[in-house]
């Protein structure tokens, strides 16, 4: 029926051969050397080309939006540079409480709460696949990105880990994707249950926050931040909203919907965080247990005394 | 040789048109695979031989941007070539529905065949919503984008894709 010549029957069996060769390559994870050299020779030629688009594209996007709104701009500079001023006063007025909390922690002999060490980064390419939820950014090795290194955004939002890096580039798997699992912690004073946050892999769909306890203290508007307890991420970085909460395994366990704050944000601009001390981020959550639970001693104490003096 | 390398230039290019789709119009929510419909419309017209080379190559690029190389587009996209040569030589080349036809068949079978090499997919997935939400609109839009470069193609009188200058 179908008439095949000569060439084209050795090109198909070459072509079946390679397969065979690169799927059993897959599968059993072997690390080749040379192969690994094409993959960066191949994407680390890629990316520039990418990089170099996006800037094109976004200084012809911006060109057009300032020639379109000149009298906009100006009346945001005007604006601008009011909100400014102000932003300064406050600036002074936050340093002098700044300083009275470094003393009141040195005091109470807190730890010193660190600050990530972040590098900025701009989203150069999407996905290639409508299954895979992944972006490449702009930065890689040499800007000191590793894998498997959180990426949030600039509002603080979790966006997803390093997957591969390159010289210049690196990509990064989305929370949204179906291979991304965090732990999540409920953010509440009187709740502070724990689960496993799922990619749903599609960006419409809310991810799922599963394993939590049969009992635990979860409501609709909840939010969820990461826990830190694999120490693959910080604690506390914001993931999303409980939507909607059900029962699983038979009642064993339960599960929740989360509508992930990334949503609602088109990814531009992302940030990597290069090092966090997990051990610091687990003080910080013994810290909060720790004030959340004198809150509560206080709170019993204060109820006893009501009772006392009733 | 200077046809393989032309061609290679060529899918490169799709590659990089199809990662920087979603990052040029963010409220996109589907992203034509532009590899797919070359290698399909090249199948149909040349036949298998080509095709599945092309496709080897078209898969390859896009898992670099995926995992670390070797990834499942590439088994996938040949065997989409293969299947799509069957349609080569079998229609006129006037019949401008038949390559858009074929794209929008290789598309749901491309997609299909991925989820069910896809370990986290192939037990979880629902895939009647996934085929009504996703992989139909895809197809659609991959067979529209196709009908008109076909036609240019055909309008152009075949310039430029065969690669022999």
């Amino acid at each position: 029926m179908f008439k095949f010549n000569r060439n084209t029957l050795i090109a198909a069996v070459l072509v079946i051969t390679l397969i065979i060769i690169v799927s059993f390559l897959y599968f059993s994870d072997l690390n080749l050397p040379f192969i690994n050299w094409l993959s960066d020779l191949i994407y680390n030629t890629i990316t520039p080309v990418l990089n170099l688009i996006h800037h094109l594209v976004e200084n012809i996007k911006n060109y057009f939006i300032t020639l379109f709104s000149i009298d906009e701009v100006n009346q945001e500079i005007k604006e601008l540079r009011q909100k400014n001023s102000t932003l300064e006063r406050q600036i002074l007025f936050l340093e002098n409480i700044n300083r009275e909390n470094k003393r009141l922690r040195d005091l109470l002999a807190f730890k010193e709460k660190v600050d990530y060490q972040m590098q900025g980064a701009e989203v150069i390419a999407n996905s290639p696949s409508i299954w895979e939820k992944t972006i490449t950014i702009n930065r890689g090795s040499r800007d000191g990105v590793q894998d498997r290194m959180p990426v949030i955004s600039y509002q603080g939002f979790l966006v997803g880990r390093i997957e591969n890096t390159g010289s210049n580039s690196a990509q990064v798997r989305l929370i949204t994707d179906q291979d991304f699992v965090v732990g999540g912690i409920i953010a509440r004073t009187e709740s502070r249950e724990i689960g496993l946050v799922r990619g749903s892999g599609r960006d419409d769909q809310p991810n799922i926050m599963d394993n939590i306890a049969w009992d635990a203290d979860l409501e609709t508007g909840d939010i969820v931040l990461s826990s830190g307890l694999s120490n693959n991420f910080p604690a506390g970085l914001k993931i999303g909203e409980v939507r909607k909460v059900e029962t699983d395994n038979y009642g064993l366990s339960q599960k929740a919907e989360i509508n992930l704050f990334i949503s609602d944000i088109t990814l531009e601009e992302v940030m990597v965080i290069k090092n966090f001390d997990s051990k610091i981020s687990g003080d910080i959550e013994t810290e909060q247990n720790a004030l959340n639970e004198d809150s509560e001693t206080a709170e019993a104490i204060g109820e006893d005394e009501e009772i006392e003096e009733n | 040789m200077k046809k393989y390398i032309y061609n290679i230039l060529i899918l490169l290019f799709l590659l990089i048109c199809q990662l920087s789709m979603a990052v040029i119009f963010p409220s996109l929510r589907l992203i034509p695979d532009f590899i797919l419909i070359y290698i399909v419309v090249r199948a149909i017209i040349f036949g298998a031989k080509d095709a599945m080379i092309y496709g080897a190559f078209g898969g390859l690029f896009q898992d670099v941007f995926l995992t670390s190389f070797i990834g499942l587009f590439t088994p996938v996209k040949t065997a989409v070539a293969f299947l799509a040569a069957l349609l080569s030589g079998r229609f006129f080349p006037e019949n401008l529905l038949i390559p858009p036809l074929g794209v929008f068949m290789a598309t749901v079978v491309h997609e299909l065949l991925y989820l069910l090499l896809k370990e986290n997919y192939l037990f979880a997935a629902n895939y009647l919503v996934l085929i009504k939400e996703i992989i139909l609109p895809l197809a659609a839009l991959n067979a529209l984008i196709t009908f008109f470069a076909y036609l240019v193609y055909f309008l152009w009188g075949g310039w430029g894709i065969s690669g022999q200058t």
